[in-house]
């Protein structure tokens, strides 16, 4: 059974059709890198999966649960968000919260832990993403953007979902910050549990994607391992992609 | 400058301190939640309601405290009592305390006001903040509750605490619907031998400590609540 499935999914923001029909399904374990050119619709798609944007239209499964976009309850929408976590550009770390609070936050409301084991395991998975003990009482805002990014990551992991979804985690960072937060999502990738990345950073992809797809105009125009997209594509637009891309970072 | 009158009157002034905050407090604790779920709906751009509600707002803030004392006083007892007879019975509006009319004034015009400082506060926390809450599974309440309000008092307390002494202040025009607080006792005291001058000074000293005392403590609650503001490293 696929872990994500995506069938016939439409949006459009007013007169704007933004998505035009995609199907999407991804196995257990797989790591999916999603590329294309800024317009294309890839943020959208991937904000549908946990409905930050309800599509219009299609359906959205995550590990066999099922909710169809045209006409969905508020009570699937919250079941359907605790299979799945979020990592976004801007980091989006709850700025009255330390660190620490952050990653344990949804432990507490959402899972219902205690406190004391939803700090046990906070600081367990803080360290994992290279935040030791003098970090953890530290307020977002004092803290580096990759800091703040790998704290996002801590706190998308901690609920243990069957999807972590990636939204451009590099593209707000300063360049010099950039490695040590993709070195972080890849040890992520490296535990098995399934990713969808939205990014434009194609050496990592390269690196660590199983699959990549490249999105133009709303539409999936070709997939496949990153060796046969990213260095022998099929499509003529997904070549011109590339290119513009690899000369832009040359 | 009748000094032996100001210290004959000045026990009897700050007997009625405790009018002036009772009113002060009421018209806060009702009008501030009230003012809360105004923003909250207004926001939400609730169809209907929320129009309904811009309407409330931009009257309230049009008409002066005073107006709205008097209609408090005037025609809230007369409108009660004829609903009291359309319903088949009479109501005795004559016995209802004056002050509770001047804090339905207050308290309307707090609503009013505190829910502009409210929906300020409230787009001033990051869209983005609410979208992680959700991702991690939050209802809409938590996310609010645990994550939007807490930063959106933050920013709104130092507005709030303008909001605040300037009610205290405003709390002295209940002495046009006949409530003794602060002014209206200081105005009778000094009637029999005219001390207006003594009287307007002792009232002007009392409402200025006052004021001091609650910029301090908003100053205190802004900053304790700011302190996950801290410098940024990035």
């Amino acid at each position: 059974m696929a872990k994500v499935e995506l069938t016939n999914i439409h949006k459009s923001f007013g007169d704007n059709h933004i998505l035009k029909g995609v199907d999407m399904s991804i196995e257990e374990g797989e790591v999916v890198v999603i590329l294309g050119p800024s317009g294309s619709g890839k943020t959208t798609l991937l904000r549908t999966i946990n409905f930050l944007d309800a599509a219009d239209e299609g359906s959205v499964s995550v590990s066999g649960f099922k909710v169809d976009c045209k006409k969905h309850r508020k009570s699937e929408i919250i079941e359907l968000r605790r299979k799945t976590a979020m990592v976004f550009q801007n980091y989006n770390l709850f700025a009255n919260k330390t660190i620490l609070e952050n990653v344990m936050e949804a432990l507490v409301t959402v899972k219902k832990y205690n406190k004391k084991d939803a700090e046990k395991a906070a600081i367990e998975i803080l360290a994992k993403v290279g935040l030791g003990e003098d970090r953890l009482h530290f307020y977002p805002s004092q803290l580096s953007g990759g800091q703040q990014q790998r704290a996002g990551i801590a706190r998308a992991l901690i609920l243990n979902p069957d999807v972590i979804l990636f939204d451009e985690p590099t593209s707000a960072l300063d360049p010099e910050l950039v490695g040590e937060v993709l070195q972080t999502i890849k040890a992520v990738a490296q535990t098995g549990i399934t990713m969808i990345v939205v990014t434009h950073e194609i050496a990592f992809a390269k690196e660590v994607a199983s699959r990549v797809i490249f999105m133009e105009g709303g539409k999936i125009v070709e997939q496949g391992p990153p060796e046969e997209i990213l260095v022998h594509p099929q499509e003529a637009r997904t070549k011109e992609f590339l290119n513009r891309i690899i000369n832009t970072n040359a | 400058m009748d000094f032996p009158f100001m210290l004959q009157a000045l026990p009897e002034i700050i007997k009625a301190i405790p009018v002036t905050f009772f009113m002060a407090v009421a018209a806060t604790a009702v009008g501030w939640i009230l003012g809360l779920f105004i923003a909250l709906i207004r926001r939400a751009k609730t169809p209907g309601i929320s129009q309904v509600l811009a309407v409330f707002v931009s009257f309230m803030r049009g008409v002066p405290l005073v107006i709205l004392l008097y209609i408090a006083y005037y025609a809230l007892p007369t409108m009660i009592y004829s609903y009291g007879l359309s319903i088949g019975r009479e109501i005795d509006v004559s016995g209802v305390p004056a002050i509770l009319y001047a804090i339905t004034a207050l308290v309307l015009d707090q609503a009013a006001y505190s829910s502009e400082i409210f929906r300020s506060a409230l787009g001033s926390v990051d869209e983005g903040q609410l979208e992680a809450a959700y991702s991690v599974g939050m209802t809409k309440t938590q996310a609010m509750i645990r994550i939007i309000l807490p930063q959106a008092f933050a920013v709104a307390v130092p507005n709030l605490g303008g909001l605040f002494v300037g009610l205290v202040k405003g709390t002295s025009l209940a002495y046009y619907v006949g409530v003794y607080e602060i002014t209206a006792t200081a105005q009778l005291l000094a009637l029999p031998k005219l001390n207006y001058i003594e009287a307007y000074i002792m009232t002007t000293v009392i409402y200025e400590v006052i004021s001091i005392i609650f910029n301090k403590v908003f100053n205190v609650a802004e900053n304790s609540l700011k302190r996950f503001r801290g410098v940024a490293t990035a």
